[in-house]
């Protein structure tokens, strides 16, 4: 049988996996050779960046969506692709000390990068594991948020504790 | 052949008081289709504002695989613009999504050649359908599975496809 599929051109290739839940789409990676970049390209050729899918993170180390997302924006700023939104949900597991593995340092260059290339609405949801200790992250985090213009974006630190949820929104 | 289908409706019903326009594919047959429908490929819309005679050719797509493209056009220029929210309104839609999905009702190679052809001819809602499609075909299953479905070659050595599932744990569970 011809693989009609394969040979279809790349930018084809990514509207077909555009139409596929994140974590549906990162599977077609482990197709063949033809099929290893083309989920994340797809990705970066959109012009929504969208990580909420809480599917595609589970059962995966913390590190690797990080990473994952990380590429993906780096893809993004190499097309040249304009990007409108960017959204990214994460589950930070079990950090060890403020700052340290709830991706604060990934955070504030997410941010930075997205609003960077033009992206309107930006918007992070980190839920710990861990509580009370999580939510500050690092100082240098904090100073980074600041010295981005405010009105281009919204991020917002979950914090769960128990069934409670608290929500800080960081402004200004 | 469904191309001697598709023009012959057509050419007696829009005879004089519908224009048509004449689409010729890449093996030579010559579809006579309402400009209406035909526009809804933009690709066919620029040739026909450039103007020219003798019809207008489509190298890239051949008899078969335009004549479902065309049936696709024919059918969603065909439905009238009702009053939003009326009865008719609703029931036209449900007619709509229905002959779509009969519409999709073909082998993997058609289907291929139809994502191609909506693509070049930029018809968007046939290319949305596509690829909804054979994405709604993949969701759901295995490499191997998929593989399977499309006869795609596993090329990997041994050393990369474990290199491969050890990076991607919990991505392919």
């Amino acid at each position: 049988m011809e693989d009609r599929l394969s040979s279809l051109p790349d930018d084809l290739l990514h509207s077909i996996l555009c139409g596929l839940p994140l974590k549906h789409a990162a599977r077609t990676s482990a197709l063949s050779r033809r099929w290893v970049p083309q989920w994340i390209r797809a990705l970066a050729t959109s012009p929504v960046l969208d990580f909420t899918d809480w599917d595609f993170a589970r059962g995966q180390p913390p590190a690797r969506p990080a990473a994952t997302v990380d590429r993906c924006l780096r893809l993004h700023a190499e097309h040249g692709t304009p990007l409108h939104v960017s959204h990214v949900a994460l589950v930070s597991v079990s950090p060890s000390g403020p700052g340290d593995g709830a991706f604060g340092r990934d955070v504030v260059w997410w941010i930075a990068a997205a609003v960077a290339w033009g992206a309107r609405e930006v918007e992070v949801d980190l839920t710990t594991s861990q509580e009370e200790d999580a939510v500050p992250h690092a100082d240098h985090g904090s100073a980074a948020f600041l010295e981005l213009p405010a009105d281009l974006f919204r991020a917002r630190n979950y914090q769960m504790q128990g069934k409670d949820e608290i929500r800080e929104q960081s402004k200004t | 052949m469904a191309a001697a289908d598709s023009c012959d409706g057509i050419s007696t019903s829009g005879g004089g008081w519908e224009k048509t326009v004449t689409l010729v594919s890449s093996d030579d047959a010559r579809f006579e289709v309402r400009e209406a429908a035909a526009s809804l490929s933009q690709t066919v819309r620029r040739m026909i504002r450039a103007g020219g005679d003798g019809g207008i050719p489509l190298p890239k797509v051949d008899a078969r695989t335009l004549s479902t493209v065309l049936e696709y056009c024919n059918k969603h220029a065909a439905v009238p613009a009702p009053a939003p929210e009326s009865s008719s309104a609703e029931a036209a839609a449900v007619d709509l999504e229905w002959f779509d999905k009969e519409l999709m009702h073909v082998d993997l190679a058609t289907l291929c050649s139809l994502i191609r052809a909506a693509d070049y001819l930029e018809v968007a809602g046939l290319l949305d359908l596509t690829c909804k499609t054979v994405a709604d075909m993949i969701k759901s299953k295995t490499a191997e599975e998929i593989r399977q479905m499309f006869g795609i070659q596993n090329d990997f050595t041994p050393e990369e496809e474990e290199q491969l599932s050890r990076e991607n744990a919990g991505v392919f569970e």
